[in-house]
This record gives structure tokens, sequence and C-alpha cells, in this order.
């Protein structure tokens, strides 16, 4: 089930929205997460859905894949939605037991969450889709850049945030390999009640994190022997390019956040 | 307990953009109490191979068959605890996967999750620690507290102590120093040979193929390409090259002094072989 | 010949440990020279060269590295002297991908960025490992894992190289590709000095010499050859004995003529081949 789930997972590709530099893309999905808020009516609806439609088209990947994908998440967005219909009050009741009930403003609401929901998680998935990790890390530490007038730590953020995202393929290795082995000696980590499960987890998580403690001492002292004395006075190998099409994509969010707050009073 | 591959495949991720051969088409059968070697490069499918020996991972199509047990994409989980059981697998560097507090609580671990009574777990735990050649007084301490070569023999007491009829080692004397890894083989030998063991064997040591294995099983590009006893294996150099592996140390030397004019029926494989083998192309001593 | 390593009468013990790790060492390294230190697992050898690069914080004893004297003030000086590779490939990977693998020294240097890019498609070219600039350490083996730690040493040309048993986690195919950057980077114009930590005998037969470590007191210095041909001495600190060795006991087991003193592979070829013709 999990292995389906494409939230958090990044394809190599040469698509349009590969291309892009990942600062754009971060403004870009931010942004279109936050104006998701400002639907509406349906022809809102209609229009973000045409929109991340587009951008779907423009990553280079099939719909089915998104659709499926997606699948695993939809059950936590259906169950989120549901409590929104079932707890609202307002306008209609339709239908009441105790303190649920079913009233036109809870219906209301609760497709507002579900398809505001569905969009948010369509964006964030296209945006790992298209977006190395490392790539993410360095857009998000090129706009967390001003926050160095107030001290804050960035360069050594970013360079925590990338070495964490190295390591995670490492990790995920590591923790499918202990849970082969233990599972060779007779665990059985999706069987039995809530007590058993979690029982269960420890034979994984004590080798996984005296695994991590080790790798983790290893890395400091390679890092130590390759003069690395804290983020001052380090040079920089890679840096973020600018392009035409990183502009002309902030041009057409702002264009669909004019057209979104037109088609809201319609 | 012998083992057959019946046209097994294994696809990992299918339908998704990750989709990948795993194996293809994998067929051979292992004798009981046999010592089977299985050697290929780095992502050969070694690995995918040796997962389905204790249903980790079940073919996409094809029949995996252990003794009576049929391993096909149909067998559901429940139906997997005794192959589980039966099949002891020791992984790559195995002392990555303890936990517990003591040493002899960590080797009872497998039997007792198999079922077994407390008392039998922990008389089975010392019979593995004895086995393995840990000193009694290593039983209470915890295991990580002991060297890289006892926690190595701690994990492998692990997995004997649920006294498994099929034992698969994954490169188990890898980042050993040449001491630790000749008596570790030894060990596994003795143990083949005192609790009639099946061994499997996945290596990248052609020494120890030729030393220990009565057949060899070698896999390239998700693809079984050949199988058959060492000498079988070994005797086409040029092949042996291709495939880039290595010879067996011996071989390589044999095939050294073919070029000088030596002669040799079959290809040495080990330097007592080839000593044999010398016999009447050298002279005596003390004429 | 210039001296550019001098350790005297090093000694250390971690602080939870019931004996000294390293114990009264003394030994030098001259500029140029490929040293092995071999010996079994926990013998010391690992701190030995971790004490080196300042990585242990030793109390007694005393290390010189290129002139430099080894001290709180002085180790980064040092540690632009020595390189060191480790032995699990996965661990000493900090970039994200290959390149910003090997930029990493040159970015904690603060080297200017077009000179960076410069030296790492350098290094990756010395290592063989450009074409794979881009990608991410899991999409590597172990064997080109470490060529690219190697290539992250190599873009600082140091003129120390430390391998800290960076072939034992390797197969065979990715321990030679290692050993022959190593061997091409002797002949080039850097002929950096090397100090590699190995239990496998083909490639502390490439060294000029060995050290050898048991129980953390260094026991015996010498040529491969001489270190080879002292069957106790390779027994008692748990290394494997030199094939033409194995092979020799082997034709005295025949009843056949073996030589009197040891040989390398190919000289008991020769050999072989010498007896074979008078035959």
């Amino acid at each position: 089930m999990l292995e389906q789930l494409t939230l958090g997972r990044y394809i190599p590709g040469h698509s349009w929205l590969h291309r892009l530099d990942p600062r754009a893309k971060l403004v870009l999905a931010c942004y279109f997460i936050v104006i998701a808020f400002l639907t509406t009516n349906w022809l809102t609806y209609v229009l973000m859905f045409a929109f991340i439609g587009g951008v779907i088209f423009l990553t280079g990947l099939s719909f089915s894949y998104f659709v499926r994908g997606i699948g695993p998440l939809i059950w936590l967005i259906v169950f989120t939605a549901i409590l929104q219909l079932l707890f609202t009050p307002g306008g209609h009741i339709y239908w009441h037991w105790g303190i649920l009930m079913i009233t036109s403003t809870g219906i209301q609401t609760s497709t507002a969450v579900f398809l505001r929901f569905l969009l948010i998680i369509t964006m964030a998935t296209v945006l790992t889709l298209t977006t190395a990790p490392l790539a993410i890390a360095d857009g998000v530490e090129a706009l967390l850049r001003p926050l160095r007038v107030i001290h804050f730590p960035v360069a050594q953020t970013a360079l925590m945030l990338s070495v964490a995202l190295r390591f995670v393929p490492t990790l995920l290795d590591e923790a499918q390999t202990i849970m082969n082995a233990q599972r060779a000696r007779g665990v059985e980590f999706n069987n039995g009640g809530l007590i058993k499960r979690l029982r269960a987890i420890v034979p994984l998580l004590i080798p996984l994190f005296v695994g991590a403690i080790g790798r983790a001492d290893d890395l400091a002292t390679a890092m130590e022997s390759r003069g690395y004395q804290g983020a001052t006075n380090r040079t920089r190998y890679r840096v973020l390019k600018w392009h035409n099409a990183d502009t002309i994509a902030v041009v057409v969010i702002l264009v669909l956040n004019v057209v979104l707050v037109v088609l809201r009073h319609m | 307990m012998a083992i057959t591959f019946d046209h097994v495949n294994y696809m990992y991720q299918p339908n998704s953009p990750f989709e990948a051969v795993g194996l293809s088409d994998v067929s051979f059968t292992v004798p009981s109490e046999s010592f089977t070697a299985i050697i290929g490069h780095t992502g050969s499918g070694k690995s995918t191979l040796v997962q389905h020996l204790n249903g980790l991972l079940k073919p996409t199509s094809g029949t995996v068959t252990v003794d009576d047990f049929q391993l096909t994409a149909k067998t559901t989980n429940k139906h997997l605890k005794s192959l589980h059981q039966h099949v002891g697998m020791v992984f790559q560097f195995p002392e990555n996967q303890l936990f517990d507090q003591t040493v002899e609580r960590d080797i009872a671990f497998g039997p007792l999750n198999f079922g077994f009574t407390n008392e039998e777990a922990m008389s089975l735990a010392h019979q593995a620690a004895h086995d393995v050649g840990l000193p009694d007084e290593l039983l209470k301490r915890s295991p990580f507290e002991l060297s890289g070569g006892q926690m190595r023999r701690v994990a492998i007491a692990g997995v004997l102590a649920s006294q498994p009829r099929v034992l698969v080692l994954d490169e188990p004397t890898a980042g050993l120093d040449p001491r630790g890894r000749a008596e570790m083989m030894a060990m596994f030998a003795k143990l083949k040979a005192d609790q009639h063991l099946t061994v499997i064997l996945v290596t990248h040591q052609m020494d120890d193929v030729a030393d220990y294995a009565d057949q060899a099983l070698v896999m390239a590009h998700s693809n079984l390409i050949k199988a058959g006893t060492p000498a079988e294996i070994f005797a086409d150099p040029e092949w042996v090259k291709a495939q880039q592996l290595a010879l067996p140390t011996a071989a390589n030397f044999a095939q050294h002094l073919v070029t000088r004019g030596f002669e040799f029926d079959s290809l040495p494989l080990t330097a007592e072989q080839l000593a044999i083998q010398l016999r009447g192309q050298l002279p005596k001593e003390g004429r | 010949m210039t001296k550019i390593i001098s350790v005297d009468d090093l000694s250390y013990q971690y602080p939870d440990a019931d004996r000294p790790t390293l114990n009264h060492i003394s030994f030098e390294i001259n500029a140029g020279e490929w040293v092995a230190i071999v010996g079994h697992n926990g013998s010391g050898k690992s701190t030995l060269v971790r004490a080196l690069d300042g990585l242990i914080d030793f109390k007694s004893g005393t290390v010189t590295v290129a002139g430099t004297k080894l001290s709180p003030e002085s180790v980064w000086l040092v540690r632009e002297h020595i390189g060191m590779v480790f032995q699990n490939p996965d661990n000493q990977f900090v970039g994200a991908t290959v390149a910003d693998d090997v930029a990493f020294g040159l970015e904690n240097a603060g080297v200017p960025r077009p000179e960076m890019q410069k030296r790492v498609q350098e290094a990756l070219e010395a290592v063989d490992m450009w074409q794979f600039a881009e990608r991410e350490p899991s999409r590597l083996s172990g064997g080109q894992k470490q060529r690219v730690a190697l290539a992250g040493i190599i873009a600082m040309n140091p003129s120390i190289i430390v391998l800290d048993e960076a072939t034992s986690m390797l197969d065979p195919h990715g321990r030679q590709t290692v050993l022959s950057v190593l061997q091409h980077l002797r002949r080039s114009n850097q002929a950096p000095t090397i100090l590699s930590i190995t239990h496998d005998l083909s490639e502390a037969a490439q060294a000029q010499r060995l050290l050898v470590m048991d129980n953390g007191q260094l026991i015996s210095e010498g040529t491969p050859r001489a270190i080879f041909s002292d069957e106790q001495l390779l027994e008692s600190t748990g290394l494997d004995l030199p094939f033409s060795t194995k092979l020799s006991q082997q034709l005295a087991k025949q009843g056949l003529v073996t030589p009197k003193q040891y040989l390398t592979d190919d000289e008991l070829e020769d050999w072989l081949w010498q007896s074979h013709l008078t035959m």
C-alpha cells in the first residue's frame, strides 16, 4: 500500500516543471496552497482543478499514476471531510443523533474541505515528484536567507537538511533489512492486536537507532577529517539560477490568483 | 530439505515508474543436505533470490518448493511462519539486528516467536551459543558490549536457535579479518555436518566456493546463467572472466602454469588439488 | 629522504576501556612511501591512524605531520595534509550527489566556485566517476562510493592519503577499481604518501613497507617479503598465509621439492617452471 504512495517521492526527469528553479516551484506550490482556500463556488473549483490538471500534464507523468498515488491518502481526506460533515451546525438540519448532525452548512464545508484537501495534496505531490530533495533543500535555504539578519543559522540548517535527506534512503534500506531479519526470526509486523504490533516494533527500532547513532558518529568523524569547522567562511558548489521560465511561472500563478478572485464574485 | 525453483519470476513494484525485474525465469534444484554457493555481481539478483527461500519475497509467478512447502504468488502470510522457522537466514552484517538486553535473550528471541516455551527457548539458546563457540560467561552480558566478531556469532546463534533445516548465509564473513573468516567458514562446515543442514551461501569469495560448495549458481542481470559443480563453473576461465568474476586463487595460479607448459586433467581449484596434479610434473624432494 | 610522519611513544586508552588501545608506539614514514598497517580486528590500527589526524585526543606521545607537531592549535593545519577514506562507504558520503560530496572539502576550505568546479571535475575524472557526477549515493555501488570518497580527497591534493580499511566492505571488483585508482595516483605528479590499513595480503603486497600491530603494540615492521616469509608472525596476528606459502606446504605434503625460502606468487611460478624443466 505505502509502496504506491507518491507524496514525498522524486522521479528524475526533464519536463518543463523538472527544470524550473526550486525557489520558483516552492513559491508556486505554497502560493497555490494558500489561494486554494479562496475557492467558494463551483466556478472557482473548476478553475483550480483545470489548473492542477495542466500542471500534471506538464510533469510528463501519467494521470493514472497520480490517481493511484493519491489513493492511499484519499481515506484520510474522506475521514476529515466526514468529521466536518457530522460536527458542523448551521443551516437546515437533515438528521441528528446526540451531538452528531448533518446540516446544509455541514455538507457545504465538508465538500469544500474534501476538494481543497485534494488540491493541496496533488500540488504537494507534484512538487516532490518533480524536484529532487536536494533542490528543495537549496530552495528552502535560499528563501530563508533573509532570516540571517536575525541570526538564524541558515547555512547550518541547510546542511543539516541536505545531510538528513541524503540519509533517508540509507536508513530506509537499513529498516527494510532489519525487518526482514526479524521476520525471518518469526516476528509478525502486520498481525495481532495493537499491543502485539507495538511490541514487534521494538526489535526494529532499537537496531535502527543503534545503527543510526553509529552512522552519525562515522559521519561526524568524516566531516571533521575533511575540514568542516562549522558554517563560517565556506563557499558553495551548488548555486541556483533563475531563468525566464521561472519568472513566467510566477506570473502565471499571479494571474491565476486574479482570475480566482474575479470568479469568487460571480 | 530439498529446494526447487520452478520458473520463478519476480517484479519489484509492478505497474509503477519504479517497476524493475528482480528475477527472470529462474529454475534450479538444491538437493537436501548439500552446500550451494550463489555467486554473481552486486545487483545481479542474488539477494532477491535468497529472499524467496523463506518467503520474505513471494514470486510474481512460478513456484518455490522447500521440502513439501509450496510458495507462490497466492501464498498468504499466515502460512509463512513454518517456512520462516525451517529456513534460517543470516543476512549481511547480521550483528546489526541485535536488540535485546542480554545475549541469551537475543538468541532466544526466534524460538519464543515460533512458540517454544520460555524454558525450551533458553535451552535452545544455550545450545546455539555453544554451537557458535560463544563462552557461557557472555550470555548474561549486553550484546552491544561485545566485539564485532562476537556480536556476529550472537546473531548467527539467534538464527540457529530456531533449529532451521536450511541455513541461508548472505556474505557471512564480510568485514572479518582472515583468521575470523577462516574460523567462521570452518564453523559453518561443522554445523552442516553435525546438524544435517542444507546450506546456501551467497559469496564473492571464490576460494570459499572451491573449498566448501557442492554446487554453485551464477546469477547475472536477474537471470540464472549457469549452475553446476565448482569444477564445472570454473572449467572455462574465459567465460568466468567475461562474466567479470574471479577464479579461485589456485585455479588462477594453475592457469599461469598452463602457459608455462604444465598440463592439468582438470583445472585445480584448491592448493591441495594443484599440488596433487603437480605430482609427476615436478622432481621429488631429496633427489 | 624527508620524514613526513613521525610518531613518538604514542599511547592511548579509550575512557571506558580496561587496557590501552595504543601502547607506546613509535615509527616514521618517508614522503612518497606506501606503507600498509596490518593486524587483526581490534589490534588498534584504526585508532592509530585516527590519532594522526587528531580525531582522538591522546595525552601521551607526539605526532608530527609534515613538520607540524599535532596539537589542538595545529590540528586543522595537520588535517590539510591528510586525506582519509574510511571503511563504510555509506557513512562518509556527506553530499546529496556525487559532485556535491567531492566539493564538500573544497567548500570547507573556502575555494572560489570556478576553481571548485574545475577541481571537482578533474578529481572525478581521475577516479573515472565524472559521468556519475549528478547521481545520488543510494544509486551507486560500494566501490563507486569509495572512489567518490577518494575523489573528494584528490580534489584537496593532500600530501598524505590514509585508507582506514577502505576496501574491506567491497566486493572483489570494487576493491580492484579502488586499488587501481591508488596505483594510478602513485604514478602521477602528486605521488602522495599512502598509509593503508588492510587485511588483504595482495593489497598489503603493493606497499613498500608493512607495520604489524597486535594488541595495541607495533610488533614488527619490514618489507612485505620479510613479513610474508615469517609464517609464525602471520598466524599469530590473524593474517592469512600468502598463496605461494600455502602451495609450498601442499607440495611438501606430496613429497615434492619446495623452494628453500619465501617466494612471491610470480617467483614461485618461475621457480616451478625451472624445476619442471629439469625433469
